[in-house]
């Protein structure tokens, strides 16, 4: 959906604190698309998916009044979906599964097999990673969190971040060479 | 370009429609009032009037616990001059006029 059809966030904004409901609906309709393209990758199934985009909206609007306009209000968004997709899985796995706590060295794919596939593809070979794993790949390789920073936010230690994250990028590894053999 | 960067091209500006009643559901809870009471401008003034609210009553309805000659003056001032001494003064008379009674069975 193009973003030019919306009023600018500076408006949309202002209108979703008056609690004007059809500024509401704008703000979701505008940027619903990206959120839940953030949701699925760190949802095992669409319905978990949805669990966070609705939680991680309704945060937005009632956060709203602290987002002090520095920044891009997207990227203050994204960080919401995020922290609210942690959060859902922190509830439901109560631990991350720590399967390798030996740190493995990270070897870089066949980066031309990647061009062959269409993101969707990708993203269900990401969605189908175990839970902790695909976490932590989301958090490193896409939203460019340190393994400092995600040992932190998981709870977890900065090993484990680091072992994780190489056992994922490996099975998707794995994943697109398979694909790319049929 | 490297591995890393291109799955991040991949995933990152990734822009999936989500199923229609996502709104609906965001916007039963928008409904429930929670964003309204939290979004006010004046919602954190209601609040500590609130609470100045009932720390009044409470200390009131102390001080009245505590204090007789302002239990007995408002005692008076609901229920009109002399309310009290009247209970007071027709305690005794009546357990008078049963002992009376007593002994006249007798």
């Amino acid at each position: 959906m193009a973003s030019n059809q919306f009023p600018d966030d500076y408006d949309l904004i202002r209108g979703c604190l008056q609690n004007n409901a059809a500024m509401q609906k704008k703000l979701y309709d505008k940027y619903a698309a990206k959120m839940y393209g953030i949701a699925l990758r760190y949802a095992h199934s669409q319905e978990d998916a949805k669990d966070i985009l609705q939680d991680g909206f309704v945060k937005v609007y009632k956060n709203l009044n602290k987002y002090k306009g520095t920044g891009s209000f997207e990227g203050w968004m994204r960080r919401i979906m995020v922290n609210t997709a942690i959060e859902h899985y922190r509830k439901k796995n109560n631990t991350y599964e720590i399967q390798e706590s030996h740190e493995e060295s990270i070897t870089d794919g066949d980066s031309n097999a990647l061009d062959k596939l269409a993101a969707a593809e990708i993203l269900n070979m990401v969605k189908a990673l175990p839970n902790g794993y695909r976490t932590v790949f989301n958090l490193f390789a896409i939203e460019g969190y340190s393994h400092k920073e995600i040992a932190e936010m998981l709870n977890i230690s900065e090993g484990t971040s680091k072992s994780q994250y190489a056992r994922a990028k490996a099975l998707l590894q794995e994943k697109i060479r398979k694909q790319e053999n049929k | 370009m490297e591995w890393n960067e291109k799955i991040k091209a991949h995933l990152q500006q990734l822009e999936v429609a989500p199923p229609d009643d996502c709104w609906e559901n965001v916007s039963a809870e928008l409904q429930k009032g929670k964003v309204v009471q939290l979004s006010s401008p004046y919602s954190k003034a209601i609040s500590w009037l609130k609470y100045s609210a009932a720390a009044v009553v409470i200390g009131l309805t102390m001080f009245t616990f505590i204090n007789e000659p302002f239990r007995n003056a408002l005692q008076n001032a609901v229920l009109g001059p002399g309310t009290k001494a009247a209970i007071i003064d027709s305690t005794p008379a009546n357990r008078t006029d049963s002992i009376t009674l007593k002994d006249t069975v007798r």
